[in-house]
């Protein structure tokens, strides 16, 4: 018993049972256990590949020191994904791979740049932590030439391996940037060589910068000097980079972030450096793969995912950016949400649950889904937090929380707010003046479900300005070159001056996130939403509008006054 | 290839069980599927039982046959029990972390408590 063993199954359901017996048959000898582990899984992985992957699906079966290795190979495009942590238990699918996990010692999927389709194999009866990735030394596994699986061992952080690649360029600063949930936008992951807060502030629309551009053109792109034309983000170029090398990093067609390298002293990139760190990005793409089907990764993400806010796709007439920031070294309790409602609506909520810690959090993420299915119940601001707070009252009794919440409507100019004790927005206008918007703030939610809240119009300009904030952001102690008594409006004025001076969302929040926090380690969270008025915003026309005031969702709206 | 084989038979204290034969696999969980539909059709029953005794291999896709079968009944405010299970069908089950799901505790659903006024 020698050699590898290939079988081409046809696309029918009976392939799986055909599957399992050729499995049976190859490890006859292997034991009784380890045949049926390795039945279960190969059935796991032939049904994934017949109900989600293309026509050809090939199985492979090799011996592996003590142990055995399966693949199976299928021509779709689309990776496995491991059911979410905590999904409804009564379910019918998505186990398959959380078997697979369970069972096999090791298991991983390929993806092979040059052809379509991917891999999935696993192998069992050994302990080893390393999938096979030594392509030359492994003539069997020839025709699959990128196996994927880490270069690295699995447990080794992302910071250590972007400090190993930093070394191997002979670079000053390496750093990651992931394509986030909303694919429009580059969020730093790791950074080496760069402080914290540069890590933080910056993130970078794809298309913009110079991540922004590797990420849009999937190709290197070298920049020997750096300057403010060709990097967005100011504070890069306060620290002094002078030459950057990016690379987009892949998983098949799938753009995953950008790894870029950049140096203290002027260089130019050559193309052995180029090639260099295109080969670190292939590694870490696998590396991140890995690391996003491991089970404790997919539980972080899955919740991190569900609390960190999602912006909607850009809509006709408003742009808008946001951040958030959670406490040194806490989860906190901010957060912001911004939501499409019925009747061509426009939903703005940002809070501030009082604490940190999980607890906070998980508070924080309750209201957030209760807001917004309140605001799809009740069309006034004040009565959607009147709801909200009864609830907290009743469910979370002991808990406080800010909250602002604002609803408009196309073209956004006319915004409807309801304030419980949260700061009140801030507005600029397009002659570069800019202001505190005068509204009332009722009590904050959980003290007395029997306030009476009130609903204030805000009126935003052509080109105007509109900012959310929590109180992180402005109510920071103070640097030593700070007035203590006066920080908070000093700050509010340097927010002030960020906004009359700069027009797009994102490089407000770029620039508010380096003048107002700067290098300060933030003690509590900070949270800021900057929603612009496009000047091109054409007024609907009235066949919309009375298309959109018809229709059934739309039958009572704005049914208060100021 | 697979064997598999659904059919109701009596068991010792002359109940009707459905009795499931075989591997319960991607090709053989619709028929156990059309097989349980077939039977909630011809019956309004409360409670459906099965022997999953003879069951030689399940994978996930078998398991999810079980909880749609599972899911039928309560929407019509039955319930599923194995009556009998398999080293197999055990294994898998534990593997999900779904043992719990089928065990033949009482899990009878009533009308929710009425709120006070």
């Amino acid at each position: 018993m020698s050699g590898q063993a290939g079988l081409r199954l046809a696309p029918r359901r009976k392939s799986v049972s055909l599957a399992r017996a050729a499995v049976r048959n190859y490890a006859a000898d292997m034991g009784a256990d380890l045949i049926a582990d390795a039945e279960l899984l190969v059935s796991e992985l032939v049904s994934n590949a017949l109900q989600h992957g293309g026509d050809a699906i090939t199985l492979k079966m090799s011996h592996e020191d003590d142990g055995l290795f399966v693949s199976v190979y299928d021509q779709g495009e689309g990776l496995p994904r491991m059911a979410r942590f905590g999904s409804a238990p009564t379910s019918p699918s998505g186990r398959g791979l959380r078997i697979v996990h369970s069972v096999a010692a090791s298991w991983g999927i390929a993806v092979d740049p040059e052809q379509t389709g991917k891999s999935v194999w696993f192998r069992l009866g050994v302990e080893r932590s390393e999938p096979p990735v030594d392509v030359e030394q492994d003539s069997a596994r020839r025709t699959h030439p990128a196996w994927m699986g880490s270069r690295w061992p699995r447990k080794v952080s992302l910071g250590e391996i972007l400090d190993g690649i930093r070394s191997r360029l002979g670079a000053d600063t390496a750093t990651v940037l992931l394509v986030d949930q909303t694919r429009t936008v580059l969020e730093p992951s790791v950074a080496v060589g760069l402080d914290r807060t540069v890590r933080r502030a910056v993130r970078v629309p794809i298309g913009l910068g110079f991540a922004g551009r590797v990420a849009q053109t999937r190709q290197p792109i070298v920049l020997t000097d750096v300057n403010s034309s060709n990097v967005l983000n100011p504070v890069l170029l306060d620290r002094g980079v002078r030459s950057l090398l990016g690379v987009p990093i892949m998983a098949g067609s799938e753009l995953l972030g950008v790894l870029h390298v950049g140096t203290f002293t002027r260089r130019v990139f050559d193309s052995d450096a180029i090639m260099l760190l295109s080969g670190f990005a292939t590694d870490l793409a696998q590396t991140l793969r890995q690391q996003f089907i491991d089970d404790e990764h997919v539980a972080a993400l899955t919740l991190q995912r569900s609390l960190l806010p999602t912006l909607p796709a850009q809509r006709r007439g408003i742009e808008i950016a946001a951040r958030y920031i959670p406490a040194e070294g806490d989860l906190g309790g901010d957060w912001y949400d911004v939501f499409d409602l019925p009747g061509n609506r426009l939903g703005v909520a940002m809070g501030d649950v009082v604490g940190h810690g999980l607890g906070a959090a998980v508070v924080m993420g309750r209201l957030r889904s209760a807001l917004r299915a309140y605001a799809l119940e009740h069309d006034n601001p004040a009565e959607v937090l009147t709801r909200l707070d009864h609830k907290m009252c009743h469910f979370e009794p002991d808990a406080l929380a800010t909250v602002i919440f604002g609803v408009a409507r196309e073209p956004f100019s006319d915004w409807w707010f309801s304030s419980a004790g949260h700061l009140a927005p801030l507005v600029a206008r397009p002659d570069g003046t800019s202001g505190e918007v005068s509204i009332p703030i009722d009590p904050l939610l959980g003290l007395d479900a029997e306030v009476t809240r009130r609903t204030t119009r805000i009126q935003v300009a052509a080109g105007g300005v509109l900012c959310v904030f929590t109180d992180g952001l402005v109510e920071r102690r103070p640097g030593p070159e700070d007035d203590d008594r006066d920080v908070i409006d000093l700050n509010v004025g340097r927010l002030r001056e960020v906004l009359e001076t700069t027009q797009d969302p994102e490089r407000v929040c770029v620039r508010v996130l380096s003048d107002v926090v700067g290098d300060h380690v933030t003690e509590d969270d900070i949270a800021i939403l900057v929603a612009r008025r496009t000047e091109a915003a054409a007024p609907s026309s009235p066949a919309d509008r009375s298309q959109a005031d018809r229709s059934p969702a739309d039958r009572s709206r704005v049914l208060w006054s100021d | 290839m697979s064997t598999f084989e659904a059919s109701m038979r009596p068991d010792e204290l002359d109940s009707q069980v459905l009795h499931v034969v075989g591997d319960l696999d991607l090709a053989t969980a619709p028929l156990l599927l059309a097989r349980a539909e077939e039977l909630l059709a011809e019956s309004q029953c409360e409670r459906l039982r099965l022997d999953l005794s003879a069951i030689r291999f399940i994978d996930s896709t078998g398991i999810g046959a079980l909880i749609k079968i599972r899911n039928l009944l309560l929407e019509q405010e039955g319930t599923l029990v194995i009556t009998k299970s398999s080293p197999a069908v055990d294994r898998v089950l534990a593997l999900v972390g779904l043992t719990h799901l089928f065990s033949s505790g009482p899990a009878e659903v009533g009308p929710p408590p009425q709120r006070e006024e």
